[in-house]
């Protein structure tokens, strides 16, 4: 073949991949490789945040909700360092009423940390899992790799679960209290 | 950086067997980072008060803390200055080493 042409061939694949992102670092096996070398252990985020209000918090979400955890889907992101891949959580919202924001039957919730491969990651987020009610004050991230994706305002505070007894709790917050209450609460806030 | 709109900064670390093998902080570039003894904003926060945070982390310190008189703290007010490690976390820091 034509040294030329094969030249102009091979460029014809390459420029499209490095433009457009095709050989973007394969995510899940930079993770899997990372777990290997990280078995047994744990690592551990520690988040610094911003000291903000409730009504802040209220200002800044878009989407409230109250609802139910159907399903949760840990996966390997590489976000600033590709020697160290981050385990983020995708949980599925079933939800039964919308504080704030539009009408929503089912949302995606994106959160820092969980477990995958053997490795678990803490960032700082209340623990949930399928099939706990709960209460989420929820902004859209301005990450460029999780754009338009719905996250906590805080990954501390702004994730309630509702227990048996009816009452909205989270570890870090002393806004917590009956479900109804707290819902009432977040709806005042909201309210223009 | 910055996937929960709150996070200012995170510290990141491997521990096994009670030893530390690495650790990185990330900045979430979309804060307002600055030296706020010399100007302030409305939602602006003071990169070395945050920096000595992170750096605490990275030395081995592990929880914040509940007092406010310290960087070492989980959550902090904008515009406040707070640049030096307390008594406190000087001496888990020097159990350590």
């Amino acid at each position: 073949m034509n040294k030329k042409l094969l030249l102009f061939l091979l460029g014809l694949v390459i420029i499209p991949a490095v433009v457009f992102g095709i050989a973007e670092p394969d995510a899940d096996a930079i993770g899997k490789q990372f777990a290997k070398e990280h078995t047994g252990g744990v690592i551990g985020v520690h988040t610094l945040e911003e000291d903000i209000t409730e009504q802040e918090e209220v200002r800044r979400a878009v989407l409230i909700i109250g609802g139910t955890v159907i399903d949760e889907e840990p996966y390997w992101k590489i976000t600033t360092d590709k020697n160290h891949p981050r385990i983020f959580t995708d949980y599925t919202i079933k939800v039964d009423n919308v504080i704030k924001g539009g009408d929503k039957k089912q949302v995606k919730v994106t959160v820092a940390g969980g477990t995958l491969d053997g490795v678990k990651t803490k960032a700082g987020a209340p623990e949930i899992t399928a099939g706990d009610e709960v209460i989420m004050v929820l902004g859209q991230s301005l990450e460029s790799a999780f754009k338009g994706s719905y996250v906590p305002i805080s990954i501390s505070k702004s994730i309630y679960t509702v227990n048996e007894d009816g009452k909205a709790e989270n570890q870090y917050s002393q806004r917590t209290g009956d479900e109804d209450v707290v819902k009432s609460r977040l709806a005042e806030l909201a309210s223009p | 950086m910055g996937w929960h709109i709150t996070t200012l900064a995170e510290t990141s670390h491997y521990a096994n067997d009670n030893t530390m093998y690495w650790a990185y902080v990330d900045f979430n570039s979309a804060k307002d980072f600055r030296d706020v003894n010399v100007s302030q904003g409305w939602w602006s926060y003071d990169y070395e008060t945050v920096a000595v945070h992170e750096i605490g982390h990275v030395a081995g310190i592990h929880d914040h803390t509940a007092t406010n008189s310290s960087p070492m703290v989980s959550y902090i007010p904008s515009n406040t200055v707070d640049r030096t490690l307390n008594s406190h976390d000087k001496s888990t820091i020097g159990d350590m080493y």
